[in-house]
């Protein structure tokens, strides 16, 4: 103990300094969505039938949808089905516009895109490469393209662009697989549940009814659709290697560069089946090296419920690392990216595993919160069975979110306790988006519901330490470069992310992209690998700024 | 279940000890039949005794007739409402009958105390099927403290613990049971898993995981743990010579594969390694199909019972076939499929499809009934016969053949032989009153006047309480 002088109480040394790296690494996470304006509450349509499709949640995200340069939000909204309660109006998506002064309106009818089918997913990106960003909106039932018309509306091209796809889809994402300069789409799909098909599942003993294990229905195929850059798509799913008839039942996808070959590879998150992993062969062609790489499995060769997923590198070794939320008594995955393509299952030796045994992930991301420069992880967590205590009281359908900091040394610590007020709700969360919509230099976070209001948490002293903000514009590349990778140098560090349109579960985040500096006063370099396979190098640039990129021509004012 | 109790110790002997001694021999020479119209008529005679109604249940609970069989226990409780051994009966038929809160309430009362063990090990199963996990865990370790050689109950606490991530409380448990003797190789191998958690805590791991091996060599997740183990700590050899060895022992194991296709990569064998891959990767389709199909099978089933219970036959039917498109030899499904043809007239299509359930399940007493009933519908008596007496062998306990098997005896003017098979379709069917009167029927056949009109007597007041009842 240290003797503080006379009449004074002794403090611990310890809980001295304790207290003086709390303070260091304050940095919390605020509740404000009514207070922005967001009055959105999630319908799923729920019944006593217990359609497997109510209980999936919906997604949503960010995005800047009138080019004004801040984050616009959209949530995907459920519908009634027979034996819904029914409703005066019906629930449709929404479209929140960034009014740049801390709040937002809702400008769903203006903008024309209130679909009122049961919306789960959306990814947005500019199809056609006309300098706004579409919307494509994934549905238990048909999805809808939105194309942008750049004033504030936005029509329906679906048919005309032939990505309707139908059955029951779920994560989407967008990348230029092929290089040619338009974004592609994949889709996933689920499994050929029906209202028609529907069964009971439960304790029949006991008159419990709940909702059927995935396991009971087949999956349907995925659908990688190739942008032959006049507004419409052709499906390559078999063309392209990636057809599969009787695996998948997928749930989260999210395309990177896995192999640091240069072109975009796939991840796939699979429900009871093994993930996918698809490397990229260029020539329009992949292969399925998920076994090969040694991922889709847990490490004792179990198929997992994979939910969401994203692409990361959390120890900065150059390599991609892939996060894959898990079901209850499983527990999210975190793989290991290695030279040469292989994957490690570092989930428990990361600390990661542990703490999620006893909760259902869905939604997550990597992201740096305090921008200290080391990717950290969020997870959104919410059970599918609304009765589940009945079932097993050590489980719960109400679970509050995670927030794993990354401690830099290869491991990961959960202060979800310590991040403010919006980590100790307990909710159903779904899908989740990192995102910086008040422009303060660091990274807030929506989660979306099922059945409830969703989340918009501002961070608040992550942006204490220093940062910096890149958006590219693509001349040979696709627009917003999606698929294009960022590689910064600052502080005798270098960390690197890529530009995604979909990842996550059923959501979207911004194509800009924010990295956290740490102390450093400016990115020294920065190294972009454009989808075009052009390398441009820049910097130094001082940090606090959001610069803008354009393709063979540097940094603009 | 426990035997039947020896002595109606709590009432007044005089009237039904020799019928209480004798249905007690009964039983222990496998009369069950016997022994249960022994104990029915001592309930005739002292309907007051708890034991006898007591004793009832526990013959129809062997014979399978759960339903009455809970119903005695009932009668036995209401009459002994302090009698632990009595609610202990009546607690496990209610569990089994997925009554659990009336199962939890009457465990609770017959657990104690003083304490009676066996009610605190079914009163935590009920509680584990309410999804009361904690309360379940709460009452295995009381029973475990009262039973401590239960090295089951001991495994599956370790297993609940381990669930609510009370690691160090379950390998303390767990433990705790290496003092008994002959320690099976799953104590030590839950032991090893539960302790492979901790990095620091592996050594200690692999030398119980060793001693499963010692008593079982064979025991395939012991020995994939410590395969795994092994490789964790680098010893890539080590661990390869483990994981072949669970390879050959148990070659359709998919996770074997699965870890011997790392292994060998790490150790830059990639031939191999891809071998490894396919072979898991079949096995693994293998397992997920077959699951899937069970699955699918389960639920198909309960929907199709549900269907059948509403009366919506045809959709039942539709049902049953859609089980058939996955399992093409489901007895079940062909067994309720040839009583829904019955039902509809079908006689031929019913036979058909007892036939092929039988050709799977041939030890299953209800099927041959149904083939026996189809056959004397169909005038075959001698095959109706064969297959009644099969199912009577495999099942005494179906009243319905007994009843059949009678009428055809009486038809034959095998009238004594009809009387042994009503006698024995009354003591399952007590309130039948049908049985009594075929039995007047035979026995007036045999020239019997005084049991016949006894018979009659008995169901004319049967007839007059069922009229009573409505």
């Amino acid at each position: 103990m240290i003797a503080l002088g006379a009449g004074q109480a002794l403090i611990p040394l310890g809980a001295v300094v304790l207290f003086f790296s709390l303070n260091q690494e304050q940095v919390v996470f605020v509740d404000v969505t009514q207070q922005v304006g967001i009055d959105f509450v999630h319908y799923n349509g729920a019944t006593d039938e217990k359609y497997l499709v109510e209980t999936m949640g919906s997604g949503g995200g960010f995005f800047d949808y009138d080019g004004d340069g801040d984050l616009d939000i959209y949530l995907l909204n459920g519908a009634p089905l027979p034996g819904s309660e029914l409703l005066q109006k019906p629930p449709t998506n929404v479209l929140y516009r960034n009014n740049d002064d801390g709040t937002f309106s809702d400008v769903t009818a203006l903008a024309g895109v209130g679909e009122a089918g049961f919306g789960m997913g959306m990814a947005a990106a500019d199809v056609d490469n006309d300098g706004d960003l579409d919307i494509y909106v994934t549905n238990f039932g048909a999805n809808v393209l939105y194309r942008n018309n750049g004033d504030g509306t936005f029509s329906d091209v679906t048919a005309y662009a032939g990505v309707e796809a139908g059955a029951w889809s779920t994560s989407a994402a967008f990348a230029d697989f092929d290089g040619d300069g338009f974004v592609d789409l994949f889709v996933c799909r689920y499994v050929d549940f029906s209202l028609s098909t529907h069964k009971f599942c439960g304790d029949r003993a006991r008159n419990l009814r709940a909702y059927c294990h995935p396991v009971i229905y087949d999956p349907v195929p995925n659908l990688l659709y190739r942008n032959r850059g006049d507004g419409t798509f052709t499906d390559v799913t078999a063309s392209a290697g990636v057809y599969v008839k009787d695996e998948g039942k997928s749930l989260g996808v999210v395309w990177g560069d896995y192999d640091n070959d240069g072109d975009l590879d796939l991840h796939v998150a699979n429900d009871t089946m093994r993930n996918f992993l698809y490397r990229n062969e260029g020539q329009g062609r992949f292969t399925d090296v998920t076994l090969s790489a040694g991922i889709g499995y847990s490490e004792d060769g179990q198929a997992q419920a994979g939910m969401g997923n994203d692409f990361g590198d959390y120890d900065g070794n150059g390599w991609l690392d892939i996060i894959v939320t898990n079901f209850d008594f499983e527990y999210n995955a975190l793989y290991q990216g290695q030279p040469g393509g292989v994957f490690i299952d570092r989930s428990y030796s990361t600390g990661l595993a542990e703490p999620s045994i006893n909760f259902l992930g869905f939604g997550t991301f990597f992201f740096d919160y305090n921008n200290d420069g080391l990717l950290d992880i969020f997870v959104a967590n919410g059970h599918i069975l609304d009765n589940i205590d009945l079932f097993n009281s050590l489980s719960t359908y109400r679970e509050r979110n995670f927030l794993f900091r990354n401690r830099g040394d290869g491991g990961f610590e959960e202060i979800s306790h310590r991040a403010g007020p919006g980590f100790s709700r307990e909710m159903v969360g779904r899908g989740a988006a990192p995102g910086d919509f008040d422009d303060d230099g660091d990274e807030d976070i929506l989660v979306t519901m099922s059945g409830e209001a969703p989340l918009l948490l501002r961070n608040e002293g992550g942006n204490r330490n220093r940062w910096i903000g890149l958006r590219l514009v693509g001349r040979r590349s696709n627009r917003d470069a999606v698929g294009a990778r960022v590689t910064i140098e600052a502080g005798g560090k270098k960390y690197f992310k890529e530009i995604k349109a979909g990842s996550s579960y059923l959501s979207q985040g911004p194509l800009a992209l924010l990295f956290g500096l740490d102390s450093a006063e400016s990115a020294e370099r920065i190294v972009i690998r454009w989808p075009s396979g052009e390398v441009e190098k820049l910097g130094p640039a001082a940090a606090g700024r959001r610069l803008i990129a354009v393709e063979g021509l540097g940094v603009v004012p | 279940m426990a035997w039947v109790a020896a002595t109606g110790f709590t009432e007044p002997q005089v009237q039904i000890d020799e019928p209480f001694r004798r249905g007690v021999e009964l039983f222990n020479q496998g009369k069950d039949l016997e022994a249960l119209q022994v104990f029915r008529s001592a309930a005739f005679l002292a309907p007051e005794n708890a034991y006898v109604h007591y004793n009832i249940g526990m013959i129809l609970e062997k014979l399978g007739l759960s339903t009455e069989a809970l119903e005695a226990f009932r009668k036995a409780a209401n009459l002994a409402p302090e009698e632990q051994e009595i609610l202990l009966a009546l607690g496990e038929s209610l569990y089994w009958a997925s009554r659990l809160e009336e199962a939890a309430a009457i465990l609770e009362k017959a657990a104690g105390p003083p304490p009676l063990p066996e009610a605190l090990e079914i009163l935590a199963a009920v509680e584990q099927a309410q999804g009361a996990t904690d309360k379940a865990t709460s009452t295995l370790k009381h029973y475990i403290e009262l039973r401590p050689e239960d090295l089951d109950a001991r495994l599956l606490l370790g297993e609940q613990l381990a669930g609510a991530k009370r690691y160090e409380e379950a390998i303390t448990v767990l433990k705790a049971g290496l003092t008994v003797n002959n320690v099976p190789p799953d104590l030590f191998f839950r032991i090893g898993e539960g302790l492979s958690r901790n990095s620091e805590e592996r050594g200690e791991a692999v030398r119980y995981l060793r001693k499963a091996l010692e008593v079982d060599s064979q025991h395939e997740p012991a020995r994939l743990l410590l395969g795994r183990i092994l490789a964790r700590q680098g010893h890539l050899e080590e661990s390869l010579a483990e994981l072949q060895q669970v390879a050959n022992d148990h070659p359709r194991s998919p996770q074997v594969h699965f870890a011997l296709a790392d292994i060998y990569r790490r150790l830059g064998r990639a031939a191999e390694a891809g071998e490894a891959q396919r072979r898991f990767r079949s096995l693994e389709k293998d397992a997920q199909e077959s699951d899937r199909r069970r699955t699918r099978i389960m639920v198909s089933a309960t929907t199709a019972r549900e269907l059948l219970e509403q009366g919506k036959v045809q959709e039942a039917r539709a049902e049953f076939e859609s089980i058939l498109e996955l399992n093409p030899e489901s007895a079940e499904a062909h067994a309720t499929l040839a009583k829904i043809a019955y039902s509809s007239g079908n006689l031929n299509e019913a036979q058909r499809h007892i036939t092929r359930a039988i050709n799977q399940e041939t030890t299953v007493g209800e099927y041959h009934f149904l083939a026996g009933l189809f056959a004397a519908r169909t005038g075959k008596g001698e095959e109706a016969e064969s297959e009644l007496r099969r199912a009577l062998e495999l099942d005494p306990a179906i009243p319905d053949a007994w009843s059949l098997l009678g009428v055809l005896a009486a038809d034959d003017s095998r009238h004594a032989e009809a009387v042994g098979c009503f006698l024995k379709e009354a003591s399952l069917s007590p309130s039948n009153p049908s049985v009594q009167l075929n039995l007047s029927a035979a026995y007036r056949a045999l020239g019997k006047t005084v049991q016949a009109e006894e018979a009659m007597e008995r169901y004319r007041a049967l007839l007059a309480a069922g009229e009573s009842k409505r």
